[in-house]
């Protein structure tokens, strides 16, 4: 086999070998990184919500209160600002999506369905439990939620959440007797849940992965023909030659030139031995002759 | 002659007499808001409202119907607002007080709301078929020809039917009054449906108190023509306790022809007009 290809299946292997490992870790790394970069999304939202309810309770609830006294403004409510401050984000970025699933809520669209469920559930069961995150499959794709327990702390809220007897009379004019009532004090009452898509972060990532996958490979070949060039120009021709001018001169053709391609290399050693020997095969067979 | 002299010595003495009772019981009131048309009837004269005039008891505001809001505030930081198409009188003369208060508004058409502050009590209102004592919180009050209603916002609110054999209502804060002169007045816990509707939006909201900043104020408001019979003429033809001071708060304008033709015209609207209008004969010497 000759020494080329000897070179190349030993190049091809080592190859593989080092982008199959490579690509492992590459695709975990960039993954993790995507991942990373979905909860960081997420937990942004989150503080958002979080930074909108505290704006609302502190500044504005109490600049609506002559104005309850005659009609019950949802706009008085932390949860309900929030929760419209984060859904006019999703006129932009439909994917992302926040809520304040509630078991038992006032307004019936913060209701808990199916999933939610479970994860306020979860809360309820588990008073250590802070956070909570997970991935879901959804219609256009991975999304990755985010879910904080909402535990009723603040005996504020119940002066809505109580009773109907003990609510303002405008609220039970708006939403009626039939939700929002019995919270009790310490209770999960819901979770705040923001969902974040999965699927740009991970595609980008992926798209990455292959760029990066691409270039190696090209890297790779690039040297191996690097290598080829250079292992045909310095050491297979010389070789070559010096293994014709061998054979010439074993056939006895003293006449054969001497091998020119001299250097401080192997090959130049190996080259002057073998014009060394050339001489002395020269020298024996005239001392034969005469 | 001297019964002439003697009526009118009468007549100056009674309106002193009111008018000191009124000065004894009214309470100083700034205009600090105005946000729309409004008109001041003070004394004789016709001004338009501007904020920081404090205008004296007695007086008349006259809101139009594009009319946000009128604020009054007193230095202990109650207020009255009033709403679109409202007449009222601030500090009227002649009213017995309550609670040892004078009622400081009279209510004759319209919107008006009351609150008191810190432990300042609402001003008393009366309007022709109520009168709330003052009292800690707030109170929305409208006039209508024919019925009125008492909206408590907050506080508890004590309300009295002015005829005769009239009964006392109590309002908790969210409770609502409504009834006419004739008829015994109805409580219900809410409103009826669709009146918070029409309360003025501008009583809704907690507007800071201006009345510190603009006490100081040396303000001339706009002067306007003097009231004409029109102007006045429901005012002229109100209760006797408001109208007894009425000739010699308006005699200087029973001067115009005008004005003198319409108080004779309707004379039996306002009879205290008539010795000015038809002075008694000089007695023959």
């Amino acid at each position: 086999m000759k020494l080329l290809v000897k070179f190349n299946l030993l190049f091809l292997v080592v190859m593989l070998l080092g982008l199959g490992v490579s690509s492992v870790i590459t695709r975990n790394l960039l993954q993790e990184n995507a991942k990373d970069e979905v909860r960081n999304n997420a937990r942004l939202m989150m503080e958002k919500a979080l930074a909108v309810r505290a704006y609302t309770s502190n500044q504005i609830t109490k600049l609506l209160q002559t104005q309850m006294k005659y009609e019950f403004l949802p706009q008085s409510v932390p949860s309900f600002s929030a929760t419209e401050v984060l859904t006019s984000l999703q006129g932009k970025y439909p994917d992302f999506a926040y809520k304040e699933a509630t078991l038992n809520p006032t307004n019936p669209r913060d209701r808990a369905v199916g999933w939610e469920v479970d994860i306020v559930q979860q809360f309820r069961s588990n008073a250590e439990l802070k956070e909570t995150i997970g991935e879901r499959e959804t219609p256009s794709g991975s999304s990755l939620f985010v879910a904080r327990p909402l535990r009723i702390t603040n005996p504020a809220c119940l002066e809505c959440h109580s009773s109907v007897e003990a609510a303002p009379k405008t609220l039970v004019d708006r939403y009626g007797t039939a939700n929002g009532f019995g919270w009790q004090l310490n209770e999960v009452v819901g979770a705040q849940i923001v969902s974040v898509p999965m699927a740009l972060p991970m595609a980008r990532a992926e798209r990455s992965f292959r760029v990066f996958m691409a270039a190696q490979v090209g890297v790779f070949v690039a040297v191996g023909i690097v290598l080829n060039l250079m292992i045909w120009l310095v050491i297979v021709r010389p070789v070559l030659r010096l293994a014709d001018l061998a054979d010439r001169v074993s056939q006895g053709d003293l006449e054969a030139p001497e091998f020119g391609g001299g250097g401080k290399d192997e090959i130049g050693v190996l080259a002057a031995s073998f014009s060394r020997m050339r001489a002395s095969v020269m020298q024996a067979m005239k001392m034969l002759d005469t | 002659m001297t019964t002439r002299i003697a009526s009118t010595l009468r007549s100056a003495l009674v309106a002193f007499a009111l008018g000191g009772a009124a000065a004894a019981g009214a309470e100083t009131w700034i205009v600090t808001l105005v946000d729309g048309d409004a008109v001041i009837i003070d004394g004789a004269r016709r001004v338009a409202a501007v904020a920081g005039y404090q205008p004296g008891p007695g007086a008349i505001v006259d809101t139009g119907s594009k009319t946000a809001l009128v604020r009054l505030e007193s230095p202990e930081q109650a207020s009255i607002d009033l709403g679109p198409d409202t007449k009222a009188m601030l500090a009227p003369p002649g009213l017995p007080a309550r609670g040892g208060r004078a009622p400081q508004l009279y209510l004759l058409q319209g919107w008006a709301k009351v609150t008191g502050r810190a432990a300042t009590p609402a001003p008393g209102v009366v309007s022709p078929a109520f009168e709330i004592a003052p009292f800690v919180g707030a109170a929305v009050v409208q006039t209508l020809r024919r019925e009125q209603f008492v909206f408590a916002e907050s506080g508890r609110a004590e309300v009295t039917e002015r005829r005769a054999g009239g009964a006392v209502h109590a309002l908790a804060a969210g409770e609502f009054l409504s009834g006419d002169a004739n008829r015994r007045g109805s409580v219900t816990p809410r409103p009826a449906p669709g009146w918070l509707e029409k309360v003025p939006r501008a009583f809704r909201d907690p507007l800071p108190l201006r009345a510190a900043a603009l006490k100081d104020r040396r303000v001339e408001p706009g002067a306007l023509p003097d009231p004409s019979y029109a102007q006045l003429e429901d005012w002229l033809a109100a209760e006797p306790e408001l109208r007894r001071a009425f000739p010699q708060r308006f005699l200087r304008l029973a001067r115009d022809p005008e004005f003198r033709r319409s108080l004779q015209k309707k004379i039996t609207a306002h009879p205290e007009w008539g010795p000015i209008l038809n002075p008694p004969p000089k007695p023959k010497p």
